[in-house]
């Protein structure tokens, strides 16, 4: 890490950064486009009528005063106040601490360093983006046709009245339902319904091949084979049909047996054999394993 | 009269001036939020439309740069949506350069701080960008983003050390000295 530079003190460190971003302090696009975004501009600048603006003032006027109508007859004058809606587009983070937020009446902790951005808010329907970090839902029961989401990179999470947690990291997603059901979307399309207690990581093509690159490159160079396994366990239960299943559990299989894992290693063998019966790999993997105790 | 009174009274060329004078801020926040150059543009398009239809929503001229940011990283956030499941699906794609062009000597240092800033959360990213590249205070990050000052420090902190950590991998991979941390 830069921090631990014998030769860099912190403060020299920290003024070069800003040289280097306050280089794009007066960048600008290229003269066409700053033009094109100026001519676009005035073309719907233009095409705005005369009269939008008093209209639209009152067209707000007669809204509000219907909403207000509306909202008297409905709940009249001593109606309890519900807890506000947050706006679409907030965004909501915790720094170093937990912090818990309430929507309608759901509630949502989110663990420290992490963040949710408010997709939707309004009366039945709730979407959240989970950017990263963790939280956790605690969602009153639903009625027919009102829906509560969870969206992260790799799944989409939809509530049937419940208490789970989401954590979305660099490659995989991880869903735990602790009461009731959800539904949970990946992005190849494929939906799973978890149910109390159950827990699913989800880790779609693009970022599970990261999984197994990464592993590979552990098992290469001498590293833990520990995390090697964790991640290789990840790559396969990331999707029913990862591309390089074989090359995979070929490797996992390995590393188990390598970790003293032998009864694991067996049943992974049996896997292998069973689903790759015409792999050259499997000679290989067999003359490995004939060495366990 | 003020320009944001000019603008708000429906005045033509007071409309162009405000394109003309805040056209490069808005794009270079759009490029800075994660925007590639073509969509950075139809973003800034779209914060000049909303900004022509809501000028009555900003009461005054010193709070105009603000103003227009707040539309800027909505509009953002709802491209970077509708393109969520094409970055997710097709990978990343390469950075193209949004200032310079690519025979600009400037454009490998523009690409390897976005790609740096690409790396770290949207809100810490958003943190940096407007207080180590558009030089905004501490107390005036806040209040664009209704933040408490502390959180503000906190997210610039982490910023500052995923970037750095980012940049000397992006330097150990390149070994280019024109991006050296070090170089004086």
């Amino acid at each position: 890490m830069n921090e631990n530079r014998p030769n860099m003190p912190y403060e020299e460190d920290d003024s070069r950064m800003r040289e280097i971003l306050g280089s794009l302090r007066h960048a600008s696009p290229p003269r066409e486009v700053q033009e094109r975004i100026v001519q676009v501009a005035m073309k719907r600048v233009k095409k705005r009528p005369l009269l939008a603006h008093g209209f639209e003032l009152a067209l707000a006027a007669s809204a509000a005063a219907v909403a207000i109508g509306v909202g008297l007859h409905l709940w009249g004058p001593n109606a309890p106040v519900e807890n506000p809606l947050p706006a679409k587009g907030s965004l909501h983070a915790s720094g170093e601490l937990p912090t818990s937020f309430k929507i309608d009446a759901h509630e949502v902790h989110l663990s420290p360093e992490t963040e949710v951005e408010v997709l939707a808010a309004e009366p039945g329907r709730i979407e959240l983006a989970l950017s990263s970090g963790k939280a956790t839902f605690d969602v009153q029961r639903l009625e027919a046709g009102e829906v509560f989401r969870v969206k992260t990179e790799h799944v989409l999470v939809e509530v049937v009245g419940t208490r789970f947690s989401v954590q979305s990291e660099r490659a995989c997603s991880t869903v735990t339902v602790e009461e009731g059901r959800v539904r949970v979307s990946d992005t190849a399309g494929a939906v799973i319904l978890l149910s109390p207690k159950q827990q699913r990581r989800f880790c779609p093509g693009a970022n599970a091949d990261y999984l197994l690159r990464q592993a590979l490159v552990l098992i290469s160079g001498g590293g833990s084979l520990d995390e090697a396994v964790k991640l290789l366990e990840d790559y396969l239960h990331s999707n029913p049909a990862v591309t390089l299943e074989e090359e995979a559990l070929y490797h996992l299989c390995l590393a188990h047996a390598r970790l003293g894992n032998d009864e694991e290693a067996r049943r992974l063998a049996a896997e292998f054999r069973q689903k790759f019966p015409e792999s050259p790999r499997l000679d290989r993997l067999e003359r490995g394993l004939a060495t366990l105790p | 009269m003020t320009l944001l009174e000019r603008c708000q009274a429906g005045d033509a060329a007071a409309w162009e001036q405000l394109f003309r004078e805040r056209s490069a801020q808005v794009y270079r926040w759009a490029v800075l939020l994660g925007l590639g150059p073509a969509d950075a543009e139809d973003a800034a398009q779209e914060v000049f439309a909303i900004a022509s239809r809501r000028i009555d929503t900003c009461h005054s001229e010193g709070a105009l740069g603000s103003w227009l940011y707040q539309i800027t990283r909505r509009v953002v956030a709802n491209l970077r949506r509708t393109t969520w499941i094409r970055r997710v699906l097709l990978g990343g794609e390469s950075l193209q350069p949004a200032f310079g062009g690519s025979e600009s000597p400037e454009t490998p240092k523009e690409i390897a701080i976005r790609s740096c800033l690409e790396k770290l959360p949207r809100a810490q990213a958003e943190v940096m960008v407007l207080m180590e590249i558009e030089g905004f205070t501490r107390e005036e990050v806040a209040d664009m983003l209704g933040l408490p000052p502390g959180t503000v420090a906190s997210r610039l902190r982490l910023a500052k050390q995923a970037f750095r950590r980012h940049w000397q991998e992006l330097e150990e991979a390149a070994g280019e000295i024109s991006l050296s941390w070090g170089q004086r």
